[in-house]
């Protein structure tokens, strides 16, 4: 190692294994693909550990690389064409029960239940549209950095997010106890 | 939402996903403030993705033998004196 400031690889093995498992997971919805991300993303960080150059938080830099390698495994992405709104989004968007009872959440907040069962719904949202929640909503991306990822459009990937938030909501329906009037 | 003006419509779905001057999210809160439908569909959608976020932003724990795989992988040392921990074996 050139840099005595650069970590050691088994550090930032340690430190973020499981963050990176948790983003391939979360990307990927398969355990194996995601532990082939894990082990191909801290291959090129230690390939390249040497020539990083600390422009970005080093975190950052094995996000980074961790993401592209994940996104190479979703091939389907690439062949999404441009989507627009449609009127189905609209009917997405007032179909299904509404969350109102803030209590009842807040009771499942910490709950492996509530873990669980959104990891399904999320499970069942289009790739395309799981995708690009995950990189904003999740991982804090911005749109110009997801759609640079994604090599789509910003309006595409911003039509995009709000198919997946509604989706995701429609698919937790079951979760939302009551209607009613805002408190 | 139903019986809204293709216009609030639009309106909407650009809160939802999309970047909003001031004026557009100005008007889509005067709207939300008098209407107890959209407001709720709203507070749904928005709670659904703070939910998500904050049950999946804390680490991962990685599952034991994936672990050690990873460790192999490198050919690094793995953690010494670390077996297992009881549930994060993978499941079967």
């Amino acid at each position: 190692m050139s840099n005595s400031a650069v970590p050691e690889i088994n550090d930032l093995v340690r430190k973020y294994s499981g963050r990176i498992y948790g983003l391939a997971l979360r990307l990927t919805q398969n355990r194996q693909d995601a532990e082939d991300v894990l082990q191909e993303t801290f291959l090129k960080v230690m390939q390249s550990l040497d020539s990083f150059e600390g422009r970005s938080a080093i975190y950052t830099w094995i996000h980074r690389i961790a993401t592209n390698i994940a996104l190479g495994k979703l091939r389907r992405l690439r062949s999404i064409p441009d989507v627009d709104i449609a009127p189905e989004d609209f009917e997405e968007l007032a179909g299904g029960p509404l969350a109102t009872s803030s209590n009842y959440w807040h009771d499942l907040e910490d709950s492996e239940f509530l873990r669980e069962t959104m990891d399904r719904a999320i499970g069942q949202v289009p790739e395309p549209l799981r995708v690009v929640f995950i990189l904003r909503d999740v991982e804090g991306l911005s749109t110009k950095e997801t759609a640079d990822f994604l090599e789509i459009t910003t309006a595409n990937v911003k039509v995009r997010l709000m198919r997946a938030r509604i989706q995701l909501r429609n698919r937790l329906a079951h979760l939302h106890p009551s209607t009613g009037a805002r408190a | 939402m139903n019986g809204h003006s293709p216009e609030l419509k639009r309106l909407i779905c650009e809160e939802l996903g999309q970047d909003l001057g001031e004026e557009f999210c100005d008007e889509v809160q005067r709207h939300l403030d008098d209407c107890p439908d959209c407001w709720a569909q709203f507070d749904s959608i928005k709670r659904t993705v703070y939910i998500y976020r904050k049950t999946h932003t804390d680490p991962e724990q990685l599952p034991g033998a994936v672990e050690k795989r990873l460790f192999k992988v490198l050919s690094l040392t793995p953690p010494a004196g670390e077996d297992q921990p009881p549930g994060t074996a993978e499941p079967g």
